[in-house]
């Protein structure tokens, strides 16, 4: 059967901005490794 | 190669399959065989979804392009991180709470069969090719570097992956992803640590020699259309690319379908969002390592020993001629390198001009070997490693290296043959065949289609002779309908879009992804992405309210 209109999400905004926090968190620690090194050596 | 390292590959190979076989015993209907029950814990997940993304053309390809461009191509993965926080709070629990096989039988239940059919065709033509591509990579390097007939490489890293894909079903493929991963992995650090102990200089002078060839400049902030490696084609472009990749391929979304929960499957890519970066930063690092290692160790004139030997009795004088230039060169540019760690003023230019000598000395021998080879793509980028763990590992360690390749190749394949099999079956034969067909009839044609997968991947491999235009034509193919695919899913999260909306916008955003790369070839494919999302979403919006 074809159904219409979008399933209803649930998303829990606390969860999903802790994980964004973290997610960003690290990839700020990466990109700034990645930085430090153009920077010191080029 | 020693029969130490041999026996070291041998053992890896019997290992994995025995493990596969084993791990059929709790397969015998086919929600074990495709979901494993959906009983895998999330690490184990997130170690096959990372498996399954590194490739043996990881392993060889960019550690290669690290050692001739440098760390820039990490821009490429920008966006993975931010796709993988929005699949995780909008597709993942969709997918995995609607209790379906593939993700395309979801689109049937928001938009009708013909979405999902067409989806789902697409995907088995283009993940069929890929794969056959993904096992010819390894497989043309192997044959070149051991002097091994291309059928019989393919053999090699081909049989053992369909046997224990087609035995053992998800289980198998997913425990021995994360076997193969730990093995990548382990492989990956020691051979920096044998890099940073071989090394003439220091870590410290081995990234300032680096640097000033422009190898650590990672970044690149000009926002250029026809340049592929840019931030923000990374970031943009990359996030449209991977939210296709993880969310609407069958080969990563029957990974995390395959999970204990939604909290496990989430947790499962959130492990990729943390740990890709980093990872494809040391695969880079070490080709930039391998690069230094080379500026005071002579390295081969051609690193494909194939071509060395045909280009050496097609022109001898010629080629020894360059061979002692090339030497020349060498030790110029080793004292010019050993001059920039040690802060001579005016050393910095010298070493980049004899780097540029040595660089045209090799180009006129890949002249040579187009010439006896007939072939216009030649490039030897894929022979720096293997040809590296070959001479310079110590005796074991060059065995791990190479069980390791194979392990990357074998991660891929098995996953992609398991999800060949699963849109095949479920998408199509339950589906329009033998809807009625008992469980056990269903396991025996899932086994019977990962075979024919595998047989099919195997002969595309074989017939891979020429495999950079093979790869080029796989690309651009998976980029027709990478981002449509896209669109349509990104449709379905819309509650006024319909049906007709969507198949109708799935062939449009198709033709605009095509009309981009014939009318505007310069374009990056990994804007072709974005674009084929946007007109889908677009065109299925507009037909969903004229036909509302």
């Amino acid at each position: 059967m074809v159904q219409d209109g979008a399933a209803k999400q649930v998303v829990e905004p606390n969860a999903f901005r802790q994980t964004l926090y973290r997610v960003l968190l690290i990839q700020l620690l990466t990109l700034g490794v990645l930085a430090a090194l153009q920077l010191l050596y080029h | 190669m020693h029969w130490i390292n041999w026996l070291i590959v041998a053992v890896y190979l019997c290992y994995i399959v025995w493990d596969g076989i084993r791990r059929s015993k709790d397969t015998d209907r086919i929600e074990g065989y495709f979901l494993a029950n959906q009983s895998l814990p999330w690490w184990a997940v997130g170690l096959s979804v990372m498996a399954t993304q590194l490739s043996a053309i990881t392993m060889i390809g960019t550690t290669g392009q690290g050692a001739t461009d440098g760390i820039r191509f990490v821009q490429f993965y920008f966006g993975l991180p931010v796709a993988m926080v929005i699949l995780g709070v909008t597709l993942v629990p969709f997918l995995h709470r609607s209790g379906v096989f593939t993700a395309y039988e979801y689109l049937e239940q928001r938009f009708g069969p013909a979405t999902r059919s067409l989806t789902s065709f697409l995907f088995l033509l283009c993940r069929g090719m890929s794969c056959g591509t993904i096992i010819a990579a390894p497989g043309v390097v192997f044959a070149a570097v051991f002097g091994l007939d291309l059928v019989w490489a393919v053999v090699v890293i081909g049989i053992p992956t369909v046997l224990y894909t087609m035995i053992g079903g998800i289980q198998a493929v997913a425990w021995a992803d994360v076997k193969q991963m730990i093995l990548i992995v382990i492989a990956l650090v020691a051979v920096v640590v044998v890099l940073l102990l071989k090394l003439p200089v220091n870590p410290h002078e081995a990234l300032e020699i680096a640097g000033a060839t422009g190898r650590l400049r990672a970044f690149d902030f000009s926002f250029n259309l026809t340049e592929t490696y840019t931030f923000w084609s990374g970031v943009l472009g990359g996030t449209f690319l991977m939210l296709s990749y993880f969310g609407t391929d069958q080969s990563q979304v029957q990974r995390y379908l395959a999970a204990k929960s939604v909290p496990a499957a989430r947790r499962s890519l959130l492990m990729s969002a943390y740990w890709k970066i980093p990872l494809q930063t040391l695969v880079l690092l070490i080709g930039v390592l391998v690069f230094v290692f080379y500026l005071f160790q002579a390295p081969p004139l051609l690193y494909n020993p194939a071509h060395e030997s045909a280009v050496q009795s097609a022109h001898p004088t010629e080629y020894a001629e360059l061979e002692a230039r090339f030497q020349d060169s060498f030790e110029a540019r080793a004292a010019s390198a050993r001059q920039v760690a040690d802060h001579v003023p005016g050393a910095h230019q010298l070493f980049l001009e004899q780097e540029a000598r040595i660089q045209e000395v090799r180009e006129e021998a890949l002249d040579l070997v187009r010439e006896t080879t007939r072939t216009s793509t030649v490039r030897d980028v894929n022979y720096i490693i293997p040809r590296f763990a070959l001479g310079v590992l110590p005796l074991g360690l060059t065995g791990l290296f190479i069980a390791a390749i194979m392990a990357a190749a074998m991660s891929s394949i098995a996953s992609e043959l398991n999800s060949l099999s699963t849109a095949t079956v479920i998408d199509f034969y339950k589906r329009w065949i033998h809807p009625e067909g008992s469980e056990r009839h269903m396991l025996r044609i899932s086994k019977i289609a990962t075979g024919f997968w595998g047989l099919f991947a195997c002969t595309v491999a074989t017939f891979a002779a020429n495999l950079g235009s093979l790869i080029e034509v796989v690309n651009r193919f998976g980029s027709f309908f990478y981002g449509s695919i896209l669109g349509v899913f990104l449709l379905a999260m819309i509650p006024r879009a319909r049906g007709i909306g969507a198949f109708a916008g799935l062939i449009g955003g198709m033709a605009a992804v095509a009309a981009v790369t014939f009318l505007a070839p310069e374009v990056s494919f990994l804007w072709h992405n974005v674009i084929g999302a946007v007109s889908v979403v677009a065109i299925g919006l507009l037909l969903s309210a004229v036909r509302r």
